[in-house]
């Protein structure tokens, strides 16, 4: 190709996903399945619906995104790209090796937007003429993300320091120009919109932003997905009672099916063959995956539940993420209120007493297996296959 | 800021006039501008100008825009900055033989001495603009006998400031030239037809295929050709085309999801031309009028009632003038008590709210001298009005005002301290230290958006699900409160009620029940310690308490709020225009996550603002 008149996707699913590692064993982070798809599924999705014809994909697991995303996107050409080296640097890098002249956006794999975001980054690139825009969002606790600055240079900047400020949102829209000096300075972002100094667009998105680098995030990322959601709808495929009550708007998949009783208050994703027994009831904020299966007279609210995962009857899960495969058996009670003195800004608040307290529940690794009538403390992680006793108090 | 659009065609290849063609890609352009409209067309050796004052559609009504047919044209709809807005001071503007006309987005800097130098050469200027000047630079670089593109290039290099232009020359009929610096130009390119405009969705209709030009480029259009340079070096232009693919409805919003936001963000810039126009002529005329008065009255509707209320705060505490504040459209009580010698400030940002023009002609037949404090000049209350002083926010066009209401107060807050020091009220030493902070807002501005916007945005998640508030303050924290209440009804809906912080407990408190919002604006004045108290009944009934506390006042209140938003300790007479900054921010955030377009409220239009 001589030169492209498109607007390329680089999508980066490179990252080690170090913080995620409870859930993490056998898949990596990029393949967390949520609301049905994995995560990696939402920045390409949002580059598709720009209408880019041409997106690339960076990770360690190339072959498996390929597979994972192929059927989703029909008239988008998606293409899998193996990662050279550990860091986001290496990735930033070669970057420049795929894209011709066109506008490049590149993406973070594990960042969940609206779509609205990314027309607003685009459309803030596009008309300032500038070489690289760098789109973030105002945070009211910059912990453990990547802040921009914006007093004389932009610059980002990884910082742990608890304070309000700007984050970026891990989009950045660059000319080839930048690409290139980019890759010259072997992915140091910083050192590359140093040397732009003064010609560097921001643009500032005011809506929902989620940044998944830990477990609870995709709790957050749930919430923030499903609020979009303004109607039912419910294959034609799957098998609800009659006798079954369906609130608010929830997504029911193919072959799932909901038994008599049972109650259903949206926004809610139920996946394909998932299971949901008798008089149980599954709240807001919840996505249940494939295959999963929730007993008769469990509740389950504001949870992720995992692939094949099996939530026992009577048992109460809120707040928490039960990864694939893994058995909750009956009268399992996850608390899911956190002690005041817990940090919140990334959690869901709850008010008690005037105290504003942060929700919790546990963390539940893959292939793992909770005995009946085990009680689980705000906050707990247990790792994946592991076995605990019935009739535990874990704190 | 104005928008612009120049085109050109191969014959025949528009299935309708090029006249209309140029009124439709300037309604696009409606939002950058709207007090008068004009087009030029390249005929045989001359250009066809149509221009008049007022809005795309009157003025296409009057002057038939769409009649217009030719090859090249271009198009102008203008926001006034300099010259107001009148038949003469519309774009296009053409030399003095009217075979060069220019239509410009920007300011000039250096146009008066340019002006001067023009004139002592024999040009004669029909405008009071700024770039009516290009033509005429032009002109004279084409009796020099330079070749068009080289007159056009020399005019360049003469010109500082920001700006876009588009140029038409006669002598070259298929052909607009064009140059960018600092304000917007993009490149639109069809088949047989060619466009350059102020932004994409000006030509979106007829062409996908840009080209966005950057600083310091210039060059031109032919129908089949587009060229452009940068300090006399060519650039490759199909490296830089982009087929756009999606809706760039918000190319206009600069990087902003919504223009309120963006308004809000451009507070510190509104508020340094403000001050950088401030003309002293006229702040000491309106200053000897309110000294010469007995009574002052002060009148404005909606945000401009509550900036009036600061101004009467400043005016009645601090200099002692019998000042009343009061809402437009209640002005027959005070119709008796108005007299000669009697002064009216009317606030109006578009200076045609219609419930002030209706109280200013009552007061004027009175025999009330009237002060109009607006942001569109020659608007209809300032052109009724015996004085104007003009604040220099920009178009403003998100319905809900942010940036006006800044720049009032800071017109306002000048006014006070003017009439300070001449009173002797202020000893100069005061007069100028209180100036110095004004100085300095931009900055503090500029620091706390910085500073709670992420605080803000975090807080109103909590606050969309809420159904009710209470701002409350003392002093000149009042008026301040009822604006941030106002704010959070008009965009957010969700009830909103201020109230003098001491008068609560005399009957509002008794709707405080747990985790009902108040929002407490303490600033550094008197009143900071029975504030205190006023907090301390609030938490007691187990309130979701949000505070704007001064730094210096934040160990004594943090353990009672529920959330700080830490203020600079200014001087309270300021300290308004700093302290509105996160209410707006926290009814923007609410609004949005609310789900809610805050740009278009529902029920609520501005007086003068695009449809």
């Amino acid at each position: 190709m001589a030169y492209s008149r498109e607007v390329i996707g680089v999508v980066l699913g490179g990252g080690r996903g170090t913080n995620m590692e409870p859930l993490t064993p056998y898949l990596e982070k990029p393949l967390i399945m949520v609301l049905g798809k994995p995560l990696i599924y939402y920045p390409v999705r949002n580059l598709a619906w720009l209408g880019l014809r041409n997106i690339y994909i960076i990770s360690r697991n190339p072959l498996r995104i390929s597979n994972e995303l192929g059927h989703y996107f029909d008239k988008v050409s998606l293409e899998s790209i193996g990662q050279r080296g550990d860091d986001i640097n290496s990735a930033l890098k070669m970057v420049n090796e795929i894209t011709s002249k066109g506008t490049t956006i590149i993406s973070f794999g594990d960042v969940v937007l609206p779509q609205e975001a990314y027309e607003l980054a685009l459309n803030s690139h596009v008309n300032s003429g500038k070489p690289v825009t760098v789109l973030m969002t105002p945070l009211s606790d910059l912990q453990g993300y990547f802040e921009v600055q914006i007093n004389d240079d932009v610059l980002i900047n990884k910082v742990s320091e608890h304070r309000a400020g700007y984050a970026w949102t891990g989009v950045l829209i660059a000319e080839k120009e930048f690409l290139t000096l980019l890759s010259e300075f072997n992915g140091d972002i910083n050192e590359t919109l140093k040397r732009f100094k003064g010609n560097v667009n921001t643009a500032l998105w005011s809506g929902w932003f989620v940044d998944v680098s830990y477990p609870w995030d995709l709790l957050s990322t749930i919430r923030y997905l499903v609020s979009d959601l303004r109607e039912t709808r419910i294959s034609k495929d799957a098998d609800v009672s009659p006798r079954a009550i369906i609130e608010g708007p929830v997504i029911i998949d193919e072959g799932a099916r909901i038994d008599h009783g049972a109650i259903i208050r949206g926004p809610v994703y139920i996946g394909r063959n998932a299971y949901i027994g008798n008089n149980s009831i599954i709240r807001n904020n919840t996505s249940l995956e494939g295959e999963a299966v929730i007993g008769a007279d469990a509740e389950i609210t504001e949870s992720l539940i995992g692939y094949r995962a099996t939530v026992g009857r009577g048992s109460f899960i809120g707040s928490s993420v039960i990864g694939d495969e893994s058995t909750v058996e009956p009268g399992v009670v996850t608390l899911n209120v956190l002690p005041s003195g817990i940090e919140v800004s990334h959690l869901s608040p709850v008010i008690v007493k005037g105290k504003q307290l942060a929700k919790l529940g546990a963390i539940v690794g893959p292939k793992a297996r909770i005995g009946a009538n085990t009680v689980i403390y705000p906050g707990t992680i247990i790792e994946h296959s592991k076995y605990i006793q019935p009739l535990s108090i874990l704190k | 800021m104005c928008g612009i659009i120049g085109i050109t065609s191969l014959p025949n290849n528009l299935r309708e006039p090029i006249g209309k063609v140029v009124r439709r890609c300037l309604e696009r352009l409606e939002y950058r501008g709207y007090d008068s409209v004009g087009i030029a067309v390249i005929k045989n050796n001359y250009i066809e100008v149509r221009k008049g004052k007022g809005k795309i559609s009157e003025v296409n009504s009057r002057l038939n825009f769409d009649g217009v047919d030719g090859t090249t044209a271009m198009g102008h709809t203008r926001w006034a900055t300099h010259g107001k807005p009148s038949d003469d001071n519309s774009h296009p503007h053409t030399d003095c033989s009217g075979t060069v006309a220019v239509i410009h987005n920007g300011i000039i800097s250096n146009f008066l001495e340019l002006k001067e130098e023009l004139i002592k050469k024999g040009h004669v200027f029909k405008s009071e603009t700024d770039t009516e000047i290009v033509a005429h630079l032009i002109e004279e670089y084409l009796k020099l006998g330079y070749r068009p593109f080289d007159a056009f290039k020399a005019a360049l290099s003469k010109l500082r400031g920001a700006y876009a232009f588009v140029v038409a020359i006669a002598q070259e009929p298929n052909r607009l030239y064009f140059a960018r610096n600092t304000s917007p130009l993009v490149i639109g390119i069809g088949n047989g037809t060619n466009f350059v405009a102020s932004d994409i969705p000006a030509f979106l209709e007829y062409t996908n295929t840009v080209i966005v030009l950057r600083d310091g480029e210039y060059g031109y259009i032919e129908p089949g050709k587009v060229y452009i340079e940068r300090n006399g070096v060519p650039i490759n232009i199909e490296e830089r085309i982009r087929l756009i693919s999606w809706t760039p409805e918000m190319a206009s919003k600069e990087g902003y999801p919504h223009f309120m936001l963006k308004e809000i963000h451009e507070q510190p810039l509104a508020i340094n031309s403000t001050l950088a126009g401030i003309e002293e002529g006229a702040f000491n005329k309106v200053v000897n009028a309110i000294l010469d008065s007995r009574k002052i009255l002060i009148i404005g509707a909606g945000t401009s009632y509550h900036a009036g209320l600061v101004g009467d705060y400043l005016l009645t505490s601090m200099l002692g003038l019998d000042t009343h504040t009061l809402i437009s459209s209640e002005y027959r009580k005070y119709l008796n008590a108005v007299n000669d010698g009697d002064t009216v400030i009317a606030i109006s940002q578009s200076g045609e709210t219609i419930d002030t023009l209706v109280a200013v002609r009552a007061f004027k037949e009175r025999g009330a001298k009237i002060i109009a404090i607006s942001n569109v000049i020659d608007s209809a209350i300032p052109r009724e009005s015996n004085y104007v002083l003009y604040t220099r926010a920009g178009p403003e066009i998100g319905v809900a005002a942010t940036k006006t209401f800044t720049t009032q107060l800071t017109v306002l807050t000048i006014l006070a301290l003017k009439i300070g020091v001449a009173t002797g009220k202020l000893t100069t030493n005061e007069y100028r230290s209180a100036m110095d902070m004004i100085g300095k807002i931009p900055g503090l501005l500029q620091n706390v958006i910085t500073k709670t916007e992420g605080k803000v945005k975090a807080l109103s998640e909590h606050m969309s699900k809420k159904q009710s508030a209470y701002y409350l303050g003392r002093g000149i924290g009042v008026p301040l409160s009822m604006e941030g209440a106002l704010k959070l009804k008009e965009i957010a809906y969700i009830h909103a009620e201020a109230y003098p912080a001491g008068e609560s407990k005399h009957g509002p408190i008794a709707l405080v029940e747990e985790n009902y919002p108040v929002v407490f604006s303490i600033l550094d004045d008197d009143n900071a310690d029975a504030m205190l108290g006023n907090v301390m009944e609030m938490k007691a009934r187990d309130a979701y308490i949000i505070g704007l506390v001064p730094d210096k006042y934040v160990g004594k209140f943090r353990e009672l709020l529920n959330v700080t938003l830490e203020m600079p300790s200014i001087d309270y007479r300021v300290a308004p225009v700093i302290y509105i900054v996160p209410m707006q921010l926290l009814a923007y955030y609410t609004a949005v996550a609310r789900g809610y377009d805050p740009d278009k409220p529902r029920n609520l239009a501005k007086t003068v603002t695009v449809e």
